[in-house]
């Protein structure tokens, strides 16, 4: 018995040093200074910010030392009157996005016995830890440039220094055909599932009308429990999900002409880059997931991607026409030279809704080979839910229920709300300007 | 002297469009428009849908005047919902997000639907767009404005029942 303790115990030992070895590795790219691969200021991905304190002698009770505002989310009427304390801390009662979206339950997808919302919702919602943030300048791209387009012919112009760009065969192209899953060194996740960045740091990346929105999102989500998750309706997820809970890129299949991201999930995902392709690929109609070109640098593959639908992400900052990126994936490997995923560093672009660019540094692990890993799974969503009195409701087979059709390309969430629950609310009158009375 | 934007796109597009069907097959049933009769509007785009299998004009139409939106009892734009043909062959067309800006004014023929709600099939009728910034004098539509553009072959048909073609 003693011996398959100790058997276990270096089992579990050498997987640590193994998990040790295979983390350092990663989250680490090339660093072209000014181009790619900037070294964060601090850790990433950054770790969750936490529920101060837990249970019901928390509800409402702030940190000690933390002088509460006399009026926050969570006790306003009108979240539209309080724009000039957005930008506070304590009017989000230092909860983090996801906090707050998960005021009523346990999170996606689970429920809880005790939600943080507390007993007497929504003014005893709990509070969030004041001293946690992961700061600004830990988004913000730490690039020189204005758009994805002059980033883009920034890193071809150094590819082409150094006799780039790569053109690869089929011999010599890189082998990262396979399956990859998420990285969550620790668990953490990616800054922008909104879980460890207080809410005001996120607002501060962008512009009044975006912040606007993204507080409107989080006071019907936290406040109201009207979460308008795109899922819920069988919506498209959008282009900027792939860095959440969404669809993922999780197979890719590498030629010398294209490279293929495929995943399914809450939705599916095809996003080609194609390579030595330069803009536009098609007709000027907004893709989901966009048009992407791309080169190779070596065993670098690097991707300019336009002409994405504006869309949201739910719990966080909607996207606008003007949505570009620049990807950087860089393969890396082991001692031995054995793919371990590929760090994939994504820096985005959007002058109506950023304030300026932003940048998101993330890491997909190989997990197998396409004939070592099971079928592709492709799910269409049939869907289940529907908005009654503003709440995305399950609705059984044969139940009748009135249902206004949603216009699909003006932001079907904000009409729910304003329908809902806004209408003693001052909010701005965004009638479209037609140019006719 | 009006523009024709069929030629260029053709030209433009041409290669890229040269495997895509000239025809495209219906994805449902068109028993819901009244093909027997016309409704002709001049309006403003309020977006284009460029849905795969048809896309879509969002409009609001401008009253007899050409002066102002039309609206419904609660003062609200009343909203109407043209499904044209493909993305693909509405391209060919020259008509695209950039060329159909909100805003802009533009004329076309409806078959509406049997039920009278604001939404319509474009049928066979032509599409202009008035110049920028520019009406229809009261009771005219694009076609008679100078410098209006026609997107795709055709004309505006006369208004009412459907006339057999000369």
């Amino acid at each position: 018995m003693s011996g398959l303790r100790e058997g276990l115990g270096a089992l579990l030992l050498l997987s640590t040093t193994f998990a040790v070895s295979v983390a350092s590795a990663q989250l680490k790219p090339l660093h072209v200074a000014g181009l790619r691969g900037a070294p964060f200021p601090a850790v990433n991905p950054p770790p969750d910010l936490g529920s101060f304190g837990q249970g019901p002698a928390w509800d409402s009770k702030p940190p000690p030392g933390v002088a509460p505002l006399d009026r926050d989310l969570f006790t306003s009427k009108d979240f539209y009157d309080d724009r000039d304390r957005w930008l506070d801390p304590r009017y989000w009662r230092c909860n983090s996005p996801r906090q707050v979206t998960d005021m009523r339950s346990g999170g996606a997808g689970q429920g809880t016995s005790d939600p943080r919302i507390g007993a007497s919702p929504p003014a005893s919602a709990r509070w969030g830890d004041c001293s946690k943030d992961w700061a600004r300048e830990n988004i913000v791209s730490p690039y020189p440039f204005a758009s994805a387009a002059e980033h883009y012919a920034a890193l071809k112009a150094d590819a082409a220094r150094r006799g780039g760009p790569t053109r690869h065969t089929y011999e010599t192209m890189p082998k990262w055909d396979g399956v990859y899953g998420e990285y969550l060194p620790d668990g953490r996740r990616i800054w922008n599932y909104g879980r460890a960045t207080q809410v005001p740091t996120f607002l501060s990346i962008l512009t009044p009308e975006y912040q606007e929105r993204m507080v409107r999102q989080l006071y019907h989500e936290g406040i109201n429990a009207a979460h308008q998750w795109s899922a819920s309706y069988c919506w498209p997820e959008g282009f900027m999900r792939q860095w959440a809970t969404g669809p993922k890129p999780q197979r890719i299949v590498v030629t010398p002409e294209v490279v293929v991201f495929l995943g399914s999930g809450s939705g599916n995902i095809v996003r080609t880059a194609h390579v030595g392709r330069e803009l536009p690929l098609g007709q000027e109609i907004p893709q989901w997931y966009g048009d992407t070109i791309a080169f190779w640098d070596g065993d670098a593959l690097i991707m300019h991607t336009a002409n994405v639908q504006s869309w949201t992400q739910h719990t966080t900052w909607e996207f606008s026409y003007e949505f570009e990126t620049v990807e950087i994936l860089t393969p890396v490997h082991d001692a031995a030279g054995k793919l371990l995923g590929l760090d994939w560093e994504t820096i985005i672009y959007d002058t109506e809704a950023l304030a300026q660019p932003v940048r998101i540094l993330w890491h997909r692990n190989y997990q197998q080979s396409w004939s070592e890993a099971g079928r592709l799974g492709w799910a269409e969503c049939t869907r289940a839910l529907y908005p009654i009195d503003g709440f995305a409701t399950q609705v059984a087979p044969g139940e009748t229920i009135e249902f206004t059709v949603p216009d699909m390309l003006d932001r079907p969430w904000a009409k729910i709300w304003e329908e809902n629950f806004e209408q003693d609310m001052s909010r701005p009158k965004h009638e479209v300007d037609l140019g006719f009375n | 002297m009006k523009k024709t934007l069929l030629t260029a796109a053709v030209l433009g597009g041409g290669l890229a469009f040269g495997l895509l069907p000239a025809t495209v097959s219906g994805h449902h049933s068109y028993a819901m428009y009244d093909g027997s009769i016309y409704k002709v509007f001049t309006g403003v785009v309020v977006r284009i849908v460029p849905n795969a299998a048809h896309f879509e004009i969002h409009f609001v139409p401008l009253n007899n005047e050409r002066n102002a939106l039309v609206r419904d009892d609660e003062g609200e734009q009343l909203v109407w919902v043209v499904q044209m043909e493909s993305a693909a062959e509405a391209f060919r067309h020259g008509i695209t997000r950039e060329s159909f800006p909100q805003g802009a004014v533009m004329s076309m023929g409806v078959h509406p639907r049997r039920d009278g709600k604001p939404a319509g099939d474009r049928g066979d009728s032509g599409l202009f767009q008035c110049p920028k910034g520019k009406a229809p004098d009261a009771g005219k539509h694009c076609d008679s404005v100078e410098g209006a553009t026609a997107f795709g072959e055709g004309v505006l048909p006369p208004e009412g029942a459907v006339r057999p073609r000369p």
